[in-house]
């Protein structure tokens, strides 16, 4: 009786194969699971618009198993048709040549329709390899309940690097007078998304000129000393090892710091942790006492979707990209601080999300229109210190000098030397 | 065909898929890693030969000679505190202690229990301002307690001591047993020359548990080196590569930076150190083991 | 002075008492067999006396000193134990040497001391030696030099030939019994055979369930054993008890027995009435070849011929079994049956309650 059945369902599927030999399968891969909920809308209506075709999409978190996982496919020669791709490695990726250069298919109409700034950071050596799908920038998110309690104007576009630390200062209490403050006024660490943004305001650049090795301004210099002075001298900050056992990224929200820098996404988290406990909105990062309007420049990076160079359909994959980053995508799509590529859907109502925190979501396109430097290199995860805290990368550099255990002077000879080191190799 | 062929080629077939698995999952690759050894290659890229450069550089390079100190203080950490606390325990339980099956189990418990689960504890246990330890040890007086994970004097301490208590239970069992095959008389025998419970321990205890002790050295030296987990979920080699050991570095060189030759070439002298290790214990073994 | 006195000592464990009410009193260099079936309380008891074990209550005196609650090194006592209890990891000489390492004693005494006691064993070649690599009698006299060499006032033995086999047991059983003459001190000696306890000791205590049933010379023990368990331990074979019933009280005990013989055993009636059952006990070699009129009726089972001796297994009319011994060189019927006689003042009563009757003679000037 089984076998009588296998033996149909054998010849049933024989015979169905021809009508799907005739069928086209492309394979994306992306690093967000929360985010590829969201786009499968938008891959079904491309599966009807291209009957035909199928779209196998899967999701690994960044932090869990997407890099190994693409970097495996890329040495057995078998990547997926499109896959995300980060700026802090399009470089790399770029150089090694997996990915496929996409300068031919745009014209230069449907280019202009996305921000230059993100379109232009998958452009490695002349070569466009990676098209934004949205980017994020790091701004100054503040408590709007707490300024209002101290009495001090919440930050302005036009704010200097003074006006933030006297903030900082009078919203910094110690109410029981135990010598520990219950509210900071600013938090920060060494990362990326918390140092860059002030760096960069301040005309700062760690590269040299051709991205061989770090060679600080003393811009950057002058930017790290303000910043690690924050924590050790003005001490209107934590030391980041005595918030240890909390997530650095939910200090703003549970009400423990008035003032926080990092990147745009953690809209979507702050939203969820504060539910209806404080008011609060986003500010640019203030222009650093060093800078001019041109060497001051807003820290800002894309998240893009590149194609595989030996993928079988290339004309098919850009076309899929396109739907993703494109019109057809809507507002919601984008949640919270991630500002769609596509300025269009980026300047709608809906994306602005005025009915919700933060209400000036509009600073970040402003953002968008403005001076933005990415600075990334090859290894730059490595020389960075991002992710591991492997030794002599900045990020555990800084941190030691945020914990009072080495001057900032100690730490960017260490993490020079190290930053050279690992771009050498 | 003669039966002693036929009885061959059946072990062999029965043999072949532990073979074929073997090889291929294991000595291909120990093998295959070696000579990615002397490339440089991010495994998406081609791959580019580079002679002993990668070795040089780990040899040369700051860095990595502190993860070999760190690896130094923390097996010396580990092997010493698990192997020393675990004998007190399994001297204690073997000394009838009521309800021992109880205690058997508690103690054992950590080591069959999850990883992550531990290293979640132990991380809001370690936490600076609110943790359990910090809060007590501010209560009995100390002013300043320290920032266990995030201090790189106690990180590597503090990722050694989670170590210890996840197998300290495992040891003490194997030392246990090894406990309960002293013929108790012996013990009566002593009392009676005139020895004291410390001279009893000293003299009869300890050198007839050599054989035991000597597997439980070897075992705790070994896993020292392997630690990985608990670094990557506790501290995640931090604070600025304070707790990074061997084992974990190998680990951040090949799935984080994607530098796979730089992280073979670790692997290999990693190897060369425990096989090292290893001979110098076998050789003293014949000294002190009373069989 | 080094003997031992034991003065109403009681163990418990827990709610379970082991030993009741012991009281004995051993002479200085008396060879003392502690002997009884197994769960006796012989093994416990010694511990007791090595202080290995605490007493619940009563009091223990070695040498005239009170020595109840302290630690075996401080009692002058010296344990060899059944397994030996040797350090596996230790030479012979480190061995016997231990316990004087242990008292900080200078090198050369010691080295002095185990070299004698060596010698008194005749380990003198073993002395490098590891006891793996020793036989079991060797073992046994590293144990025992090991106990030598602390000069005690009192030795202690565990069972020590129980791990020997039959031939070596009986080897030991003589150097033990010569050691005793050399050294002459007061020794202890814990075993469930028999044998050894009537060969080797001074005195014999016999215990059952924690209760001393006797304590005696071998020879008191067997001639005039005290209960009717004492009677059936000791002797090998043991001795036949042949069921009886009281029928007069009149100049000694008229007992009817299997068959509707009538004896009259000389001993004292002591509370005893016609009617009574008692057992009548008789050893194996007062039993002989009788005529009908004076011998019970007994049917021959099997004769088991050891060479100097015969033994004679029969079945008496009320299915008692009963053994005979004889001769090796007497004509003993294999088959059939046969009548067995024996004299009546060679005989045991015992009453009821399991205690014997004391003979006549002895309760007073009667015969």
């Amino acid at each position: 009786m089984i076998y009588h059945s296998l033996r149909a369902a054998l010849v049933f599927g024989v015979a169905a194969c021809p009508v799907l030999a005739q069928d086209v399968t492309l394979q994306y891969l992306s690093w967000d699971p929360e985010q590829l909920e969201v786009e499968r809308a938008a891959i079904a209506e491309f599966e009807e618009e291209n009957p035909g075709v199928t779209v196998e999409a899967q999701a690994l978190p960044a932090d869990k198993g997407y890099w190994p996982k693409l970097t495996a496919q890329a040495a057995s020669g078998d990547l997926p048709d499109v896959f995300m791709m980060s700026s802090g490695f399009v470089q790399e990726w770029g150089a090694a040549g997996n990915l496929l250069d996409l300068s031919g298919v745009i014209s230069d109409d449907e280019l202009a329709a996305y921000y230059e700034g993100a379109a232009s950071v998958g452009v490695v050596d002349g070569q466009r390899v990676a098209f934004p799908q949205n980017w994020v920038a790091p701004v100054l998110f503040y408590n709007i309940d707490m300024f209002e309690a101290a009495g001090v104007e919440v930050p302005q576009p036009d704010w200097t690097w003074e006006d933030f630390r006297s903030a900082a200062k009078e919203l910094t209490v110690d109410t029981n007078e135990d010598g520990r403050p219950d509210q900071w006024g600013f938090s920060v660490y060494g990362r990326y998304a918390h140092v860059e943004p002030w760096v960069f305001r301040n005309g700062g650049r760690y590269l040299n000129e051709d991205m061989t090795g770090l060679d600080l301004n003393d811009e950057a210099k002058a930017a790290l000393t303000f910043l690690t002075g924050l924590v050790t001298e003005d001490q209107v900050a934590p030391m980041p090892q005595d918030m240890e056992g909390i997530r650095q990224q939910d200090i703003f929200p549970l009400g423990m710091a008035a003032m926080w820098v990092d990147g745009s996404w953690n809209i979507a988290n702050t939203r969820t942790i504060v539910g209806d406990n404080f008011r609060w909105g986003i500010a640019p990062v203030p222009m650093g006492p060093d800078a001019t309007e041109d060497t001051a420049a807003f820290y800002a990076w894309a998240d893009m979707l590149a194609v595989a160079k030996d993928t079988e359909h290339p004309d098919l994959a850009w076309k899929f990209v396109q739907h993703l980053t494109g019109s057809s995508r809507s507002a919601s799509d984008f949640l919270g601080g991630k500002v769609p590529a596509y300025i269009e859907i980026a300047e709608s109502e809906e994306w602005l999300e005025t009915d919700q925190m933060p209400p000036n979501k509009g600073i970040l396109l402003e953002i968008g229109e403005d001076n933005v430097y990415a600075g990334f290199s090859p290894n730059w995860s490595s020389w960075r210190g991002y992710g591991a805290s492997g030794a002599g990368g900045m990020n555990g550099e800084l941190d030691e000098v945020f914990n009072g255990r080495k001057t900032v002077d100690e730490a960017i000879a260490a993490f020079t030397a190290f930053g050279n080191d690992v771009l050498s190799r | 065909m003669t039966h002693r062929r036929r009885v061959m080629i059946t072990a062999l077939v029965f043999l072949l898929p532990t073979i074929v698995g073997t090889l291929i999952f294991r000595l291909i690759p120990i093998g295959w890693s070696f000579v990615l050894s002397f490339y440089q290659w991010k495994v998406f890229d081609t791959a580019t030969f580079v002679g002993w450069d990668n070795y040089a550089h780990i040899f040369r390079s700051p860095i990595s000679l502190g993860v070999f100190v760190n690896s130094a203080v923390f097996s010396l950490i580990y092997v010493v505190g698990s192997v020393v606390l675990a004998l007190v325990l399994a001297v204690v339980l073997n000394n009838g202690l009521r309800s021992s099956a109880f205690f058997r189990g508690a103690f054992f418990m950590p080591f069959i229990t999850a990883t992550v689960a531990i290293t979640l504890a132990w991380r809001w246990i370690f936490s600076t301002r609110f943790g359990v330890l910090n809060n007590i040890l501010m209560g009995l007086g100390v002013d300043n307690p320290p920032a266990w994970l995030a201090d790189p004097t106690w990180a590597l301490p503090a990722v050694a001591l989670v170590s210890i208590w996840k197998d300290v239970g495992f040891y003490m069992i194997l030392l246990l047993a090894g406990l309960q095959t002293i013929d108790p008389t012996l013990y009566q025998a002593a009392r009676v020359d005139g020895a004291g419970p410390v001279q009893r321990f000293w003299k009869v205890t300890v050198p007839l548990l050599t054989r035991s002790l000597f597997f439980v050295l070897i075992i705790a030296i070994v896993r020292s080196t392997q630690t990985f987990e608990i670094t990557y979920a506790l501290t995640n080699g931090g604070p600025n590569g304070a707790s990074t050991t061997l084992a974990f570095f190998v680990y951040q060189k090949a799935f984080v930076d994607f530098d796979v030759g730089y992280a073979a070439a670790l692997s290999y002298i990693m190897c060369v150190i425990l096989g090292l290790l290893t001979l110098v214990n076998f050789y003293f073994r014949r000294r002190w083991v009373h069989e | 002075m080094s003997g031992l006195t034991l003065d109403a000592i009681c163990k418990s464990y827990g709610s379970a008492k082991v030993l009741h009410d012991i009281s004995l009193s051993i002479e200085d260099g008396e060879f003392v067999v502690f002997v009884g079936p197994s769960g006796c309380g012989k093994s416990t008891l010694l511990k007791l006396i090595a202080g290995l074990e605490d007493v619940t209550s009563g009091r223990l005196e070695i040498g005239g000193r009170d020595v109840t609650g302290l630690e075996p090194v401080d009692r002058g006592i010296a344990m060899v134990f059944q397994s030996y209890a040797l350090y596996p990891h230790l030479t012979v000489f480190d061995n016997i040497a231990f316990p004087l390492r242990l008292q900080k004693r200078p090198k050369d005494e010691i080295k002095r001391a185990v070299e004698k006691a060596a010698e008194t064993l005749d380990l003198t070649a073993r002395l490098t030696y590891k006891p793996g690599a020793l036989s079991g009698g060797q073992r046994q006299r590293v144990a025992i030099g090991r106990a030598i060499v602390r000069n005690p006032q009192v030795f202690l033995f565990d069972e020590p030939l129980s791990n020997l086999d039959a031939a070596l047991r009986g080897q030991m059983r003589v150097e033990l019994s010569e050691l005793h003459q050399t050294l002459k001190t007061t020794m202890i000696y814990v075993t469930h055979d028999q044998v050894e306890a009537m060969t080797m000791a001074d005195r014999i205590v016999v215990l059952r369930d924690g209760v001393v049933e006797q304590f005696g010379t071998p020879m008191q023990l067997y001639r005039r054993p005290r209960t009717r368990f004492v009677a059936g331990f000791i002797g090998q074979p043991g001795m036949n008890f042949l069921p009886a019933r009281v029928v007069g009280t009149e100049g000694g005990v008229t007992a009817e027995i299997a068959g509707g013989t009538r004896i009259s055993i000389p001993v004292a009636a002591e509370g005893l009435a016609s009617g009574d059952t008692v057992e009548l006990g008789v050893r194996p070699e007062f039993l002989s070849l009788a005529g009908p009129e004076r011998g019970m009726e007994a049917h021959v089972r099997l004769i088991e011929r050891l060479g100097g001796v015969s033994l004679l297994h029969g079945t008496l009319a009320d299915r008692t079994r009963i053994i005979a011994s004889f001769d090796g060189l007497d004509e003993v019927p294999e088959s059939g049956s046969v009548h067995l006689g024996f004299d009546p003042a060679q005989a045991q009563l015992f009453g009821p309650d399991g205690l014997a009757k004391p003979p006549l003679a002895a309760v007073g000037a009667r015969q």
